[in-house]
């Protein structure tokens, strides 16, 4: 009995602290929290590759990062934070970000010779087509 | 004689499994992505002290050539002009927002366009406005003879 009554006073202290915790983290301005966000993406398909562009203002080649487990892509980007000394804050619609999504990829992607940049706060990513996926182009001779 | 196969392991499963396989998958990449925020377009965050505002806004693909600032008594009209763009592309997904826009604040004094500064990296415009200070007061000498 004594065991379930402390087991449910630490259950209780650990709820109302975590409670506070995110009451804390709540009433920090936007910019002040860190929030995982999903970046934009276009991609395009070329006859040799996928092109992929994803949207992560802040980030450069160091602070980027690119995965691919099976037939899956994960791309990451944490922004440094920025909080200028002796300035306040007066108007937030973004907070410091982090920024992940996944992306499943075609089967025909050669995974191994994925190439990633980074510029203007963009990463860039080439797939190569799989040689038994690349456009093969004929040549027609004349008859 | 040596019998060599080029197909994958998950080739020799029956194609109800490799169905259900690819599904699960979708739908797991589809969880974790929702579990993420969306991002908002061109956010802005803006700091201040005594005379002086620093505002940053998240301008990500676009190059300092594209982006034109301009500062008018207690306005600033931020534009930007998107690259040219290849109408043949096949694309697969878009989602990124590369078109011409205008975004304009009004400041809570008169700003000095010279002692004000503008830079852009990593996708964000940063800009720093100056208030422009009045002018000290000047004391006139009277001529005259009394």
């Amino acid at each position: 009995m004594s065991e379930h009554t402390e087991q449910t006073s630490r259950d209780v202290c650990e709820t109302s602290c975590t409670n506070v915790a995110n009451q804390a983290a709540e009433q920090k301005r936007p910019s002040e929290r860190t929030v995982v966000t999903r970046p934009r993406i276009d991609i395009r398909e070329t006859d040799t590759a996928f092109h992929l562009l994803a949207d992560m203002p802040g980030v450069d080649e160091n602070s980027a990062e690119v995965l691919v487990e099976k037939n899956v892509l994960t791309i990451r980007g944490a922004a440094e934070p920025f909080s200028p000394e002796g300035y306040e804050q007066v108007y937030a619609e973004s907070a410091t970000r982090t920024y992940e999504r996944l992306i499943r990829l075609p089967e025909d992607v050669d995974a191994s010779a994925l190439e990633a940049s980074v510029k203007n706060g963009v990463l860039q990513l080439v797939l190569p087509k799989s040689a038994q996926a690349q456009t093969v182009r004929v040549p027609i001779k004349a008859g | 004689m040596l019998l060599t196969s080029h197909r994958s392991f998950a080739s020799l499963l029956p194609e109800q499994f490799q169905r259900l396989q690819r599904e699960l998958h979708s739908s797991l990449v589809d969880f974790q992505n929702g579990l993420n925020a969306a991002q908002g377009v061109h956010a802005t965050n803006i700091w201040s002290k005594p005379g002086e505002l620093l505002m940053r806004l998240e301008l990500p693909g676009f190059g300092p050539e594209q982006v034109s600032v301009e500062i008018e008594d207690n306005q600033v009209a931020i534009e930007t002009q998107p690259a040219d763009g290849n109408a043949d592309v096949k694309w697969m997904r878009q989602e990124r927002e590369q078109k011409a826009g205008k975004r304009g604040f009004r400041v809570p004094f008169k700003i000095d366009a010279a002692a004000s500064t503008a830079s852009f990296e990593r996708g964000i415009l940063e800009l720093k406005l100056v208030a422009l200070q009045p002018n000290e007061p000047v004391k006139l000498n009277i001529n005259g003879q009394g």
